[in-house]
């Protein structure tokens, strides 16, 4: 008689603020996710975890999706390939993170932390958030996240959730030069990005991770190839505007989400940031972001 | 067709008002006003805000350009013609609901 195939255990981890729960057969994902949130292990999670299965689907020759991943019992996604899973893993997280989480504003944002004063990298994708904040995390700027800066709407605080972050390839030699060895190739597919790697800063330097902060800086950059880096001042209320933009839950939030954003821009300096050589744009803010907030401490 | 390349859709004698579930947050002199209904969010100079808190529903544009016209250094015609191009502004973005009170005070279907 074949016996039923034993469920492995499954991965608790606190990412954070942030609790997960994942459940799968499928080794080879949970050697890769391990790879990244084993050190997050917990051995119980709350009732307000996120739960994420995944699994390798049989299917008939002729049907290409292989994978289903489901959210709190719930398809979400079907992944074609394997270099897909984990990406969608990720971003299933995310989604849920809202819904699970309301006492948290969600921004399309990496967030940092420099000597006790948060600082919010804003913006669109492709715009280069993700490799300047690898880059200031190894200058020994704390990580609090990348691409979901979570700040909570009662005391206006930047909160960790030091997720992996989600690099491009191109963005795989800039690191490397600045002496930082991934700990995998940039493998996975993710839609329009294309192939992109998951790198955990906490990897590079456990001490890295970030303590809950009031946001001080707030920055949109872009990045313009062979520029020369400069930071721009900009008003609060276009700064402001900006972020309603690249909020993910204002809409669930409503006036409570509009008033954290004009709080939160009342006690920042607000700075569009041209970013060129990565080097030069941390020694720019290094220098700007550090005078600035040595500036506000004595005050 | 306004400034902005809105269309009008009002006729600017009609009295406008501004909507009361729209989320205004004065910031540093300008003006962050969210609207619920649809999510967007605009930015409004501190004219245009001024414009936008006199629209309550009894103002026509001519009115509001000289409830205005003590407080800015500018010559009522240019007032009149620069409110009339912030209301339809406004109301082409949805912030704003006409009233049925016409300049005489009569009152229409």
């Amino acid at each position: 008689m074949i016996g039923k195939r034993r469920q492995p255990e499954p991965i608790r981890v606190r990412i954070g603020a942030i609790e997960v729960e994942v459940r799968s057969r499928y080794r080879r994902f949970r050697e890769e996710y391990l790879d990244l949130y084993g050190a997050f292990r917990v051995p119980t999670v709350s009732d307000r975890a996120i739960h994420i299965d995944v699994e390798p689907r049989r299917v008939f020759p002729r049907e290409r999706r292989r994978f289903q991943i489901f959210v709190n019992g719930r398809p979400r996604f079907a992944p074609y390939t394997h270099a897909e899973v984990l990406p969608y893993v990720e971003w299933s997280v995310n989604w849920e993170v809202p819904k699970v989480y309301p006492e948290f504003l969600q921004l399309h944002a990496a967030s940092l932390e420099r000597d006790g004063l948060g600082v919010i990298l804003a913006g669109d994708s492709g715009h280069g958030k993700s490799t300047l904040a690898t880059a200031l995390v190894m200058r020994g700027w704390g990580y609090l996240c990348d691409e979901f800066a979570l700040v909570r709407a009662s005391n206006l605080n930047l909160i960790p959730y030091p997720r992996a972050i989600c690099l491009k390839k191109p963005s795989y030699p800039i690191i490397e030069k600045l002496g930082w060895a991934p700990q995998a190739p940039p493998q996975f597919l993710k839609g329009a990005k294309g192939h992109v790697g998951f790198v955990n800063p906490l990897a590079h330097d456990p001490r890295s991770l970030g303590r809950p902060c009031l946001p001080r800086y707030i920055l949109f950059p872009r990045y313009v190839p062979g520029a020369v880096p400069s930071l721009d001042p900009m008003s609060r209320a276009e700064a402001a505007l900006e972020l309603h933009r690249v909020c993910f839950n204002l809409f669930a939030c409503d006036r409570v989400g509009t008033n954290v954003l004009a709080e939160l821009v009342r006690g920042a300096e607000c700075f569009r940031l041209t970013s060129g050589e990565i080097q030069a744009t941390c020694d720019l803010l290094e220098r700007s972001v550090g005078r600035s907030m040595a500036k506000r401490r004595s005050a | 067709m306004c400034a902005d390349g809105f269309r009008t859709t009002v006729p600017s004698d009609l009295a406008r008002k501004r909507r009361d579930d729209v989320v205004i947050h004065e910031i540093d002199g300008e003006a962050i006003l969210y609207d619920p209904r649809t999510g967007n969010s605009h930015r409004l100079n501190v004219t245009a805000l001024d414009i936008f808190q006199c629209c309550d529903g009894a103002a026509t544009a001519a009115r509001v350009a000289e409830s205005l016209s003590h407080r800015y250094d500018e010559s009522i015609d240019v007032l009149r013609e620069q409110v009339r191009v912030a209301i339809d502004a406004l109301d082409a973005r949805g912030l704003l609901e006409p009233t049925a009170r016409r300049s005489g005070g009569a009152i229409r279907e």
